[in-house]
């Protein structure tokens, strides 16, 4: 339940706008919005040419290290 | 048309976050009355809306309804995960303008009347009132937050404030 409390004008918790402009920051939300955005939605392996290419490569490894 | 700009090209995002960064950060500070906290919800509610840009759909109300919606969203989730109570500082000021639309004289008891009365009512009532009375928003910018229509926010409000004055009569009748 939420709770209201009185209080008299400039006896409160005012922030200025000095202080709210230190959190105000543009090209860090940019910055975080193509992260989400730009990730790849998929998983490698479910690509099918990398699930190839990965295949591929575990294929080598396990021949490289039978020859050796 | 800053709006499909930035549809078009989220870099000219900027020039509504300039725009609307102020009134969101208030809107949120009043409910959570912590400077940082307030900053990183602020921070997260325009992520959300840069995002979601492409689903906004203009119908006529502010562009602000649909960021004070999100806002709204993004503190009622803070209160559930974090399981804060919501202490909410009310002005003297805003709780006179209470008082004079419920026909009532200021006095210091009156005022914590109206105030239990206020917690007293459902949240989807209570809501609407500090909407209006403490955030200060017009029934145009309530009717986009709720997608309805501005006569429709008016008669809600009002209907809140009719339940308010019922509460606060109890009350005093108790005492």
């Amino acid at each position: 339940m939420k709770k209201y409390k009185l209080h008299k004008e400039n006896s409160g918790q005012q922030i200025s706008d000095e202080e709210m402009m230190k959190y105000k920051d543009f090209s860090r939300l940019k910055h975080q919005y193509d992260t989400v955005t730009k990730r790849p939605k998929k998983p490698l392996y479910k690509n099918p040419y990398m699930f190839f290419v990965l295949v591929l490569i575990i294929l080598l490894a396990l021949l490289l290290a039978g020859e050796l | 048309m800053q709006i499909n700009a930035a549809k078009a090209d989220p870099a000219r995002f900027a020039v509504l976050y300039d725009h609307y960064y102020k009134p969101i950060f208030l809107f949120i500070h009043h409910r959570i009355r912590d400077k940082q906290l307030s900053g990183d919800l602020t921070a997260q509610v325009f992520l959300k809306a840069m995002i979601n840009l492409g689903k906004y759909r203009d119908q006529g109300h502010p562009f602000s309804s649909w960021l004070y919606r999100i806002a709204s969203n993004e503190v009622n989730m803070y209160f559930r995960q974090s399981k804060r109570e919501s202490d909410i500082e009310v002005k003297e000021s805003d709780a006179v303008e209470m008082m004079e639309e419920i026909n009532e004289l200021y006095s210091e008891e009156n005022c914590t009347l109206i105030l239990e009365a206020l917690a007293e009512l459902p949240e989807e009532l209570n809501v609407l009132i500090e909407l209006r009375f403490m955030q200060k928003l017009s029934f145009l910018e309530i009717a986009g937050m709720y997608n309805i229509t501005e006569a429709n926010a008016k008669m809600k409000v009002y209907r809140a404030l009719e339940k308010l004055k019922q509460k606060f009569n109890e009350r005093r009748g108790r005492k």
